[in-house]
């Protein structure tokens, strides 16, 4: 949400194929979207952001809203692009106190020092918090927090109701503040 | 999911925890606000530290590589959707039957008013394309003067590029071609650059003078073409505003520190600039001016240097004095 009063003209000269609009477009939303994708333990997230924005780019100009609904909308398809990649090598959801919890720490953890330091919690503490949610407390918690979406937007993205998506999301703070205070 | 039955038996046992929270206090931790339940804050500063963790910051060499790749992606689709419906319409007799069918059955279902409320409509409305097939029949004016009139509003809407088009798709089917051009390449210009409110009211005189014009003739194509390019030049010209800005900013600074500061502080600025100006222009009149401005600092630094004999300029005054006197020993 930070374009605000340039949205419309960004988005037109998106549409057009202005380098400079999808600049700013890409640096407004690839940081949400990656950690959409990290924090579902997406497989290859820096390919998958590539996928989502390249979609992006071939569906603009049918693209109708304003800047809260774009953002919706690429998440929308950040969302599809995760689940197909989870089809096409079947769904292996990464478990954190296995022996997979090292390979992490190797790709993760070691390999990003710079970002790690910069940060208070590592990846790996993350997970070990939201991996404890249900799949779908998971996915309102990082469409609420991390995409910034609002309740109605997140609903449509999950295909279910509002009224379900604040149930959710009471139940996935419950839980995380359970778990937060034990660990503190 | 191994754990939602764990949960579940911890949230019976222990039901203060399950909900903690008001709704309020749920949308603000949920959207990064602070909660006003003071023991939610662990929570809060968990959550921020969550998302900071995951959400990295795209490179800025790789996104700005990345965003030419989107960009040529989203022309070429652009360019072919524009292509399709369009070569469609002029091969095919049927449609523009269609076409006709269809405003027969505009004007005759919501009749007159309706039909007004048609021609209205501008670019990327509904009603848009009823607009459209009814001028496709004859039935509303589709000249020129009525698509300046769709362009001032698409204007209103904030798309100077879609207007500059649309301005210029009229003036070509009126056989302007050159006129057209310009404002195409105008268009392009004003897409390629994103401040825009100039621009916006340029345009908008631009159409406003075109709407009122009886006569098409060629000094009408002329005259659009030249402030097609005036447009043209405005837009490149912003992108560069803030390069030229500090280039001129800091040449000007320097030449007029150098040159005036000496004399018109002294002179006019006793109460509030002496200040200033004597602490910067000493500074820089010391160094400077002795290369550059030895003309101009030796009259205006002496002449004025005497009449102040203002309380308030004492601070660093006798030396700018000291420093022209020094100059012009020199030549």
């Amino acid at each position: 949400m930070t374009l605000k009063g340039y949205f419309e003209p960004t988005l037109a000269a998106a549409r057009t194929g202005a380098a400079w609009a999808w600049e700013s477009i890409y640096h407004d939303l690839a940081g949400p979207v990656g950690g959409y994708l990290r924090g579902h333990s997406a497989p290859d997230v820096e390919d998958l952001v590539s996928e989502t924005f390249l979609s992006v780019a071939k569906d603009v100009h049918r693209f109708r809203g304003d800047e809260g609904d774009f953002r919706s909308w690429v998440f929308t398809i950040a969302h599809r692009r995760m689940q197909d990649a989870w089809r096409s090598r079947g769904r292996q959801v990464p478990v954190v106190d296995s022996d997979l919890a090292d390979v992490r720490a190797e790709r993760e953890w070691l390999g990003n020092v710079e970002h790690e330091a910069m940060t208070s919690m590592s990846l790996i503490e993350v997970h070990a918090l939201i991996d404890h949610l249900t799949a779908d407390q998971r996915e309102v918690l990082l469409l609420r927090v991390v995409a910034d979406l609002s309740v109605a937007d997140a609903a449509k993205i999950m295909n279910t109701t509002e009224g379900a998506v604040r149930a959710l999301q009471n139940r996935a703070l419950s839980a995380l503040r359970k778990d937060f205070t034990r660990d503190a | 999911m191994r754990n939602k039955s764990g949960n579940h038996s911890d949230d019976i046992s222990d039901m203060d925890k399950t909900r903690p929270f008001s709704d309020r206090d749920a949308d603000a931790l949920l959207s990064g606000r602070a909660p006003s339940d003071p023991s939610l804050m662990g929570l809060h500063r968990a959550l921020a530290s969550i998302k900071s963790s995951l959400v990295v910051e795209p490179n800025v060499e790789r996104a700005s590589v990345f965003a030419v790749q989107l960009a040529s992606v989203a022309a070429t689709v652009q360019a072919d959707a524009a292509l399709a419906p369009r070569r469609g319409a002029v091969a095919s007799p049927w449609r523009r039957r269609v076409a006709a069918v269809i405003a027969v059955a505009a004007i005759s279902g919501f009749g007159v008013a309706g039909a007004a409320a048609a021609d209205e409509a501008a670019p990327g409305d509904l009603m848009y394309g009823v607009d459209q097939a009814l001028e496709s029949v004859g039935i509303l004016d589709g000249g020129t003067g009525e698509r300046v009139h769709e362009a001032q509003k698409l204007l209103d809407g904030g798309d100077v590029a879609g207007a500059l088009e649309l301005t210029g798709d009229a003036l070509e089917s009126d056989g302007h071609v050159e006129a057209a051009t310009g404002l195409r390449n105008a268009a392009l210009a004003v897409a390629s650059q994103s401040s825009g409110d100039d621009l916006r009211a340029q345009v908008s005189a631009m159409l406003e003078w075109m709407a009122g014009q009886d006569s098409r003739d060629a000094e009408f194509g002329a005259a659009v073409s030249e402030r097609a390019r005036q447009i043209t030049g405005n837009a490149n010209g912003n992108e560069n505003a803030d390069g030229h800005a500090n280039g001129d900013a800091n040449g000007n600074a320097n030449g007029n520190a150098n040159g005036d500061a000496n004399g018109d502080a002294n002179g006019d600025a006793n109460g509030d600039a002496n200040g200033n100006a004597n602490g910067d222009a000493n500074g820089d009149a010391i160094g400077d001016a002795n290369g550059d401005a030895n003309g101009d600092a030796i009259g205006d630094g002496n002449d004025n240097a005497v009449i102040p004999a203002d309380p308030g300029s004492q601070g660093g005054v006798p030396e700018t004095r000291g420093t022209p006197d020094e100059t012009v020993g020199k030549p």
